[in-house]
């Protein structure tokens, strides 16, 4: 179960995550990602809600910064809980992502 | 796992892992061990032991399929370079510790520990 919703704050789209980044939302994460990313320079995923993410909830926030990249739009990562953090961490993301503590606007 | 992890005492983050690494097991048994659709393909048993940690048994019904023996991902390559594959068994490589395998009959069988204490050290 996942609940995602988009605000746009001082030039960036910022998308709440809240719930679960499991196999079973992944799909539907990164769609709403990519979408924000495909429609603004300066994306910003808020996960200060986010109670879990799994490998295929990773995923979807990879293909999200590929997509971002590829455009040469910004994608920041923002606010995981010390939980979430630790699988981006375990999985070397923290060196090819944006992960920051904060939201940037 | 609420009920397990509650019964036990566990910290919240082992709550996490354990269904995490139970997630990775069971989609990649369903995915790639051809595991959908087949009835009871899955069995999975949950054990708290004196040591302050948990074993996990896995067993599915799908193609024999060694986790030990699997390629480890490449978790420093660069974002263009980054396989979509091969996470989920890293990610329970890194939270699981004495991994072994072994195929018996039609199952494919994992047992695993995670340890409570040195987690909690680490917080």
């Amino acid at each position: 179960m996942i609940q995602l919703t988009e605000e746009t704050k001082a030039g960036w789209c910022v998308v709440s995550v809240r719930g679960r980044a499991d196999a079973e939302s992944a799909e539907q994460l990164e769609t709403a990602l990519r979408a924000a990313v495909e429609h603004n320079s300066r994306v910003a995923a808020d996960l200060s809600h986010l109670d879990y993410v799994s490998s295929a909830g990773l995923r979807a926030f990879i293909q999200t910064a590929r997509a971002a990249e590829s455009r040469q739009g910004e994608f920041a990562i923002c606010s995981p809980t010390p939980s979430v953090r630790r699988v981006f961490d375990m999985s070397g993301l923290h060196q090819i992502l944006k992960i920051q503590g904060g939201l940037p606007c | 796992m609420v009920e397990f992890c509650s019964a036990h005492n566990l910290p919240a983050d082992t709550e996490f892992q354990l269904n995490l690494v139970l997630e990775e097991l069971f989609v990649n048994a369903i995915r790639h061990g051809g595991c959908g659709g087949l009835k009871d393909a899955a069995c999975i048993q949950l054990d708290c032991t004196a040591q302050n940690a948990v074993q996990i048994e896995f067993r599915d019904r799908g193609q024999a399929f060694d986790l030990t023996a699997a390629p480890a991902a490449d978790i420093g390559a660069p974002l263009s370079e980054r396989q979509a594959g091969g996470l989920g068994i890293h990610l329970v490589r890194q939270m699981m510790r004495d991994v072994a395998y072994r195929r018996e009959g039609e199952w494919n069988i994992l047992t695993m520990l995670h340890s409570v204490a040195e987690e909690q050290e680490t917080l």
